[in-house]
């Protein structure tokens, strides 16, 4: 079996391990506990009918103030989803410096940016501007998805998308 | 022509044809000194021939001028190229760091040595004929003895980049479960140490786990690295058999490797799996090393004739020898004489005692441990009986030791300082039961001449309850000298002092009559008439807090004492 190192990086809080317990275990919680160093989970997905990749998603501290996210943990990855938190403005102006330190560290691997905790808006307008204003101007992300952990929203898709993206289908 | 000249071309036409060819060959010298391109093909088959020649003369002066040079080159390309440069040095390095192992372990073998010859006893010989057989030294024969217990359960041959898992071979019944999550553990963790530890240092890495009776060893090439989980002592035969296979794969497999992308399909995994086959295969190695010492057993029995006459005097010694050793064991596993410095050596027919004990009564405890196993060697005893003198530090620490153990009890405030000898006691303590076990074990320290202690052990943190009328919720006069009274009493001044995290809380109650929001402020009123009071007395608002209860407790209602229309307060200690 083809297996894949899926990486999940972004603020800390934005839902990371949030985002993967929904998809691997269908679950969620209310209670914050903070990720200390990494944490590693396995998920085998079928992309086709006859295609089944092993998924190992490793999901990483969250970058405050005063740490950086460790790049040894980002070498290797075979794709990337950059969680930023639609609440937090200023975790959505991060992105920028997940992106260069991504693409610093590892060549040609796609990228998905997940804009989560999409539940908490209740005017998709506020979502729409948002996409657009950072596909202007990262214009080679093409990839946003407003998503939800809590509801479910668009989880299962941007994993299955990102193993796409991966495997170039 | 005039005379001069001719005379000239006469006497020098010689010279004169001399000066031509000198101008000629001056000319082309001075023009190729000018063309560096030719300089360099005149002077490169010279320089290494200028190299050795001054560096044999004068290498002193040579070194300081190139090794910061040479050492910043290196480094540089390390820092680029990493990898690349690990794996091209792999083979090689491998190879130097083994042999420069082996010279350590000859090291270690040569003290070993040294001491085996200095014991001579009859085990000790049985082994140095062993070795002449075998045609090792003795040192290794001991080496190979103490190193069989061990068993490499599982290998892992990991992507180092991403973590993901090559391939894995395990001893059969002791497979890993999920070894792709234990890859890319072991991956996260070896990211997580080796940021760590380069913060300190620079080119460190994360080479063993250790978990109980297990190890992982990670031995790391520069595009993948093998962990071996190993049941037991770890040793050289391990790491050199990993060692070549990791050699092997970068030779082989190098950009193979570096270039895998969680396919293992697109890899040799027979060829792979076979090699990491091979370093599980150590276990049995192990098995059948254990059977080439039995063989060598028969031929010992042959040389063991020679032995019966070296015989007596040997045998002697070696009896000597155990009755020594069984001596040290027994007080090393005796938990009251362990911990004392204490040596027993067999001289010829005498047992000679060494060491200081602080008692008598160890002291007797000792020969009679001793006695019952000498057999009939005679006794020298040595041992001096001295009391330790401790310190001022070390009573202090002692002391302390016990008494913060009390003070982690709830009610217990107990204060304390030592001077010259006396060691003083203040503050609060739960009941005189305690009080009496904390002196009890206070003195038996040593060098505490006198205990004072002014510990208070009868205080309780009671509960103070004020009553009020009917439909009250002022103070009166009575109800603010109760307060007075009981502010000034010493015990609660002491309190504040000790306890810096206690909390005074003021519940307000009322009779629980008629309409129940009516009944919630005045439970609430009279609780803040107490607070607002107390304040007053300059007790710090942070240390108090004030409630209405809503309906009183039961028990409280019960009262006959105003029919449950009071304020209690409580002291609340906020112990974390
Ligand atoms: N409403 C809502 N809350 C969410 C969502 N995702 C995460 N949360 C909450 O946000 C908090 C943080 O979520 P985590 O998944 O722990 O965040 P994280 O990115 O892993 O944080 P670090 O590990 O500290 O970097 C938790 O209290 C979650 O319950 C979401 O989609 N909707
Ligand atoms: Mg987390």
């Amino acid at each position: 079996m083809i297996t894949k190192k899926i990486i999940l990086i972004g603020d800390f809080s934005t839902g990371k391990t949030s985002l993967i317990r929904q998809f691997v275990d269908n679950q969620f919680s209310d209670e914050y506990l903070t990720t200390i160093g990494v944490k590693i989970s396995k998920k085998i997905i079928n992309i086709q009918e006859d295609l089944e990749i092993q998924l190992l998603v490793w999901d990483i501290e969250g970058q405050t103030d005063v740490k950086a996210i460790n790049p040894a943990y980002v070498m290797g990855a075979h794709g990337v989803i950059i969680v930023a938190d639609l609440t937090r403005q200023k975790s959505i102006v991060n992105i920028k410096e997940h992106l260069a330190l991504s693409s610093k560290i590892i060549k040609n691997a796609p990228v998905i940016i997940a804009l989560n905790k999409s539940d908490l808006l209740d005017n998709s307008s506020k979502i729409e501007t948002t996409i657009t204003e950072i596909k202007s101007s990262y214009s080679n992300i093409s990839h946003i998805y407003p998503t939800s952990a809590k509801t479910g929203l668009n989880v299962e898709l941007i994993f299955q998308n990102i193993t796409k993206s991966i495997l170039k289908i | 022509m005039d005379e001069y000249a001719k005379l000239k071309s006469l006497l020098l036409s010689e010279e004169q044809q001399r000066i031509e060819t000198l101008e000629k060959d001056l000319a082309s010298v001075l023009e190729e000194s000018r063309d560096s391109q030719k300089i360099v093909e005149k002077i490169s088959p010279l320089i290494s021939s200028i190299f050795s020649q001054t560096l044999k003369n004068s290498q002193k002066e040579f070194i300081p001028i190139f090794s910061p040079l040479i050492s910043l080159a290196i480094r540089e390309q390390v820092r680029n190229e990493k990898d690349e440069i690990v794996d091209a040095l792999y083979p090689v390095m491998g190879n130097m760091i083994s042999k420069f192992v082996a010279e350590s372990f000859k090291d270690i073998l040569a003290e070993i040595n040294s001491k085996v010859q200095s014991t001579f006893s009859m085990e000790a010989l049985s082994r140095k004929i062993r070795a002449k057989i075998q045609g090792i030294s003795e040192a290794e024969l001991l080496l190979k003895d103490s190193s069989k217990l061990y068993k490499i359960q599982n290998i892992f041959l990991i992507h180092k980049e991403s973590g993901i898992l090559i391939s894995e071979r395990s001893l059969k019944g002791k497979e890993a479960i999920e070894p792709d999550m234990v890859a890319s553990m072991l991956t996260a963790i070896k990211s997580f140490a080796n940021d760590w530890i380069s913060q300190n240092s620079d080119y460190l890495e994360l080479n063993e786990i250790e978990f109980g009776n297990y190890k992982i060893s990670l031995e790391v090439a520069g595009c993948c690295y093998i962990a071996t989980v190993i049941q037991g002592e770890s040793n050289k035969k391990v790491h050199h058999a990993v060692n070549k296979t990791l050699e092997y794969f970068v030779q082989k497999y190098s950009s193979d490797i570096s270039n895998f992308q969680g396919d293992t399909s697109l890899l040799n995994l027979d060829d792979i799996n076979q090699h990491l086959e091979s370093i599980l295969f150590l276990n049995n190695d192990q098995e059948i090393a254990d059977t080439q010492v039995k063989s060598t057993l028969s031929l010992w029995i042959l040389f063991s004739l020679v032995l019966i006459i070296v015989g007596y005097f040997s045998f002697n010694m070696y009896q000597k020898n155990s009755i020594e050793k069984l001596i040290q064991t027994s007080i090393y596993q005796n938990p009251q004489l362990n911990i004392y410095n204490l040596q027993a050596e067999v001289h010829w027919n005498t047992l000679l005692l060494k060491g200081r004990l602080p008692a008598n009564s160890l002291h007797k405890k000792l020969l009679e441990l001793v006695n019952t196993q000498k057999g009939d060697l005679e006794l020298e005893d040595n041992i001096v009986i001295s009391q330790t003198i401790l310190t001022q530090e070390e009573i202090l620490l002692l002391s302390k030791t016990i008494i913060d153990t009390y003070n982690y009890m709830d009610g217990n405030q107990i204060l304390y300082s030592f001077n010259h000898g006396t060691l003083k006691l203040s503050g609060i303590i739960r009941n005189k039961e305690l009080h009496k076990k904390l002196i009890q074990q206070l003195s038996k320290i040593n060098n505490i001449d006198k205990i004072i202690s002014s510990l208070d052990d009868t205080f309780t943190l009671r509960t103070l309850e004020i009553y009020f009328k009917v439909a009250e919720v002022v103070l009166t006069e009575q109800n603010k000298l109760q307060l007075d009274i009981w502010l000034d009493d010493n015990r609660v001044k002491e309190n504040f002092k000790l306890y810096k995290n206690i909390n005074l809380l003021i519940i307000g109650y009322s009779d629980a009559r008629g309409n129940l929001l009516h009944n919630v402020t005045y439970a609430t009123q009279r609780a803040d008439a107490i607070y607002t009071y107390l304040k007053s007395k300059g007790i710090a608002q942070d240390n108090m807090q004030a409630i209405g209860a809503p309906i009183p407790p039961s028990d409280i209602r019960k009262r006959k004492e105003n029919n449950g229309r009071l304020v209690q307060i409580k002291w609340l200690k906020n112990d974390n």
